[in-house]
């Protein structure tokens, strides 16, 4: 029987359950030491909330805006100290929330809803951002990234009482790379929009030489526009491979998908935007040099968000609501596009 | 420990008496072996660049530490100069003086440019010098392994060493470094071949560029400095497509007006691709005219732009003079007090030694009493020699902790003169 987890039940840690898992585990097979330190490390592990890595994530941002005004030895490891720290959280409270599930005798929730699909992408982008600061320590990356990240991170904690995407707690490929590619497209439009901010910036203090006026440092503009370059294509191709794979898992569960519906229409408009963004990048040869990209980084951000607020504002891949622990199948309830 | 230092540099004295008494690496070697001769029991390292020639001394006894007068007129004589002629721009420091000024000149606070990299480098080098013609122990190992350190503090702990302050240095570490994260894969082009563009080609090299074109009008010197920078000469014909191929251009032609203009430019940048170009027109007058500025893709600095830069700069390095001099004097006193402790080392082991006799003396007295008793207990007599020892330390303490709490050379030295009264050591 499959059960429909209610929005309480999804926000429930599934480390403690794994807990319970564990405990009914042969006996004869585990040491009675080794359960104790099992239930130990999945007591810390399942204490990671959303709280800690947002308060290292908040600390982050606070310590690169700090550098403005401030200087303070050991100011790059503080900034990548506390971002490993996060992430580190983070990723424990992400295979929680993904991965343990399944041990806790429940198939994986892989991005079921829209607050996983907002953790996961705000993990990608601190990964993203703690790369990019490893690369470039005084870049002052993080002040344009961790604005994101917690954004990202505040909209999954606004949304984490919506109903999941699916009813269906069934495995579905087609669903998995669906819902990848359009976290994947969503991290490199949103890296794109800070570094296409950056460029901006940095492009602005070259032109009017206000460099070593404005003590703000920043990544070399070559950098940022191949940056903002790769941020288009890849976003292009996400966006892309989740379509399509939308579009077939419709056609497999439905036989037919709404082409009227007026998020799908925005989102194929989204892809065609950011499609004409990527073939522009790749054949025009304006005037504006690197600052073209810049500005159609940002344009992809801007559809982006309109993009994500109609489908918020509609009910794009939620299913209708339902009662705690009811249960029905799959079949019981229209599947809506994911 | 006695430390003194005699010499001429840049403030007092002119270039003309300076290469006058400058040293070349052989005469250096020379001239610090006949030194230790003439003094013995001195240490020596001599300092000599463009800027300045400097003795250093250092002594165990203030008696066997040379006059100025004596190392000035031995530094003069050398060079068959007249000392009379010379004396009047020599400078000289004794002491914790002699000490500051090692370190501000290791920290480049005392070069003409202020926060200049190369001057440690040369400290450095002249103390390996004496050290190998054996004129340089450890009171001179000592105090330049310090200098290092305070110069090493200064270079991290204040932003003197950061700021460039030369037009070429600051076109690219601050302008072209901000535009470009790497240089090896950049086309590069130098118009005309003055000594400002080559300055800049050099950095440009050591930042890691490699394709570099070069177009001058006169195409045996374009060819000549390609030669020399591994570069490649191209005739004058080719400006406008060695333009249009390139991401970095650097300008330092001598005409008379600019050579080129904004509608030659726009004509060479439909050329281009969407690349943005950085100009670093070192010309004077402008080699590219001020308009051309004005086009989106293009980054145009002139000389003037550049020398705003510098100016800002050389007024940061000076609000962080005062923190570098603080750095120094820190040092100094660190340095002084650690070595005055040194010194009082042998002092402080005879009395040791001494009060470690007393006891072993006292302590055999009293065990062969206590044997003639029949008391041979093993455990007692551990117990005796370990009160004993505790009574000895505790004697010591006092007097000991008085001597390294008061480092201060001058308190110093009474108190081992009072220590060595009290307690009757004698050297």
């Amino acid at each position: 029987m499959i059960l429909v987890r209610s929005a309480d039940e999804s926000k429930s840690q599934p480390l403690t359950r794994v807990a319970g898992f564990f405990s009914c585990v042969n006996r004869d097979n585990y040491t009675r030491s080794l359960r104790h330190s099992i239930f130990k490390v999945i007591a810390v592990l399942a204490g990671v909330t959303v709280s800690c890595f947002l308060l290292s994530y908040l600390l982050v941002l606070l310590f690169e805006a700090a550098r403005i005004y401030l200087k303070y030895p050991g100011r790059n490891l503080l900034v990548v100290g506390m971002l490993v720290v996060g992430l580190i959280a983070h990723s424990i409270f992400l295979i929680n929330q993904f991965s343990l599930g399944a041990l806790a005798d429940e198939r994986p929730q892989l991005l079921s809803n829209w607050f996983q699909w907002a953790v996961l992408g705000a993990w990608g982008l601190a990964v993203a951002g703690l790369i990019l600061t490893i690369r470039n320590p005084n870049g002052s990356i993080g002040l344009f990234l961790m604005p994101l990240v917690l954004t990202l991170i505040g909209l999954g904690l606004l949304l984490r009482d919506a109903a999941p995407f699916h009813p269906s707690t069934t495995v579905n490929l087609w669903l998995g790379i669906h819902g990848v590619g359009l976290v994947v497209s969503t991290m490199f439009i949103a890296l794109g929009f800070a570094f296409g901010v950056m460029y901006l910036v940095q492009s602005y203090r070259l032109k009017t030489r206000k460099l070593s006026r404005i003590r703000i440092k920043l990544p070399a503009l070559d950098f940022l526009q191949s940056m903002n370059r790769l941020s288009i294509f890849a976003s292009s191709i996400g966006l892309a491979i989740g379509l399509i794979s939308g579009i077939i898992l419709n056609f497999n569960r439905e036989g037919q998908i709404s082409w009227i519906n007026g998020e799908i229409v925005f989102a194929f408009a989204l892809f065609a935007w950011v499609l004409v963004a990527a073939i522009l990048e790749l054949t025009s040869r304006g005037a504006l040099g690197g600052r073209r990209s810049a500005y159609l980084v940002i344009a992809n951000f801007a559809f982006m968000v309109l993009a994500l607020a109609l489908v918020l504002y509609g009910s794009h891949g939620q299913s209708a609501p339902t009662t705690q622990h009811q249960p029905h199948s799959k079949f019981q309830q229209p599947e809506m596009h994911g | 420990m006695h430390w003194s230092m005699v010499g001429w540099s840049h403030h007092h004295t002119p270039l003309d008496v300076r290469e006058k008494l400058a040293f070349s690496t052989e005469q250096v070697v020379d001239v610090l072996r006949k030194f230790c001769t003439q003094f013995p029991e001195t240490e020596a390292v001599l300092i000599s660049t463009c800027n300045r020639v400097e003795l250093y001394c250092a002594t165990r006894q203030a008696e066997k530490l040379p006059d100025s007068d004596d190392i000035g007129s031995f530094l003069a004589n050398y060079h068959q100069l007249d000392y009379g002629d010379v004396s009047e721009q020599r400078m000289a420091a004794v002491g914790a003086d002699s000490l500051k000024h090692l370190f501000m000149v290791a920290a480049s606070l005392d070069s003409m440019i202020v926060g200049e990299a190369q001057i440690l480098s040369q400290v450095k080098a002249a103390y390996e010098l004496a050290c190998q013609g054996q004129t340089a122990a450890a009171l001179m190992h000592q105090a330049f392994q310090r200098a290092t350190v305070v110069a090493r503090r200064v270079a991290n702990e204040t932003e003197i060493h950061r700021r460039r302050i030369s037009v070429p240095s600051v076109a690219v570490s601050e302008i072209a470094a901000n535009f470009f994260e790497r240089f090896d894969d950049k086309r590069i082009l130098l118009i005309g071949a003055g000594d400002m563009g080559m300055e800049t080609l050099r950095y440009l090299i050591d930042a890691g560029a490699k394709s570099i074109r070069i177009v001058n009008r006169n195409s045996e010197r374009a060819a000549s400095l390609a030669h020399q920078l591994g570069g490649e000469a191209l005739p004058w014909e080719q400006l406008d497509q060695s333009l249009a191929d390139a991401d970095l251009v650097v300008s330092t032609t001598s005409a008379t007006e600019p050579i080129m203009s904004l509608e030659r430019f726009k004509s060479i940048r439909s050329k281009r691709s969407a690349r943005a170009v950085l100009i670093l027109d070192l010309a004077v007058p402008r080699d590219f005219e001020k308009a051309i500025a004005d086009l989106s893709d293009v980054y145009l600095y002139s000389v003037d732009d550049l020398q705003q830069v510098c100016d800002r700069n050389i007024q940061a390095r000076q609000q962080e003079w005062p923190k570098a001099e603080q750095i120094v004097e820190a040092e100094v006193h660190k340095f002084l007090g650690e070595s005055v402790l040194r010194g009082s080392g042998p002092t402080i082991k005879k009395l040791r030694e001494q009060a470690e006799g007393i006891k072993q003396d006292e302590l055999q007295r009293l065990l062969g009493k206590l044997a003639s008793r029949g008391i041979v207990d093993p455990q007692a007599i551990k117990e005796v020699d370990i009160a004993f020892g505790r009574l000895v330390n505790k004697l010591l303490h006092p007097p000991l902790s008085a001597l390294r709490d008061n480092s201060d050379a001058t308190h110093h030295a009474s108190l081992i003169d009072a220590l060595r009264r009290l307690f009757q050591i004698n050297d």
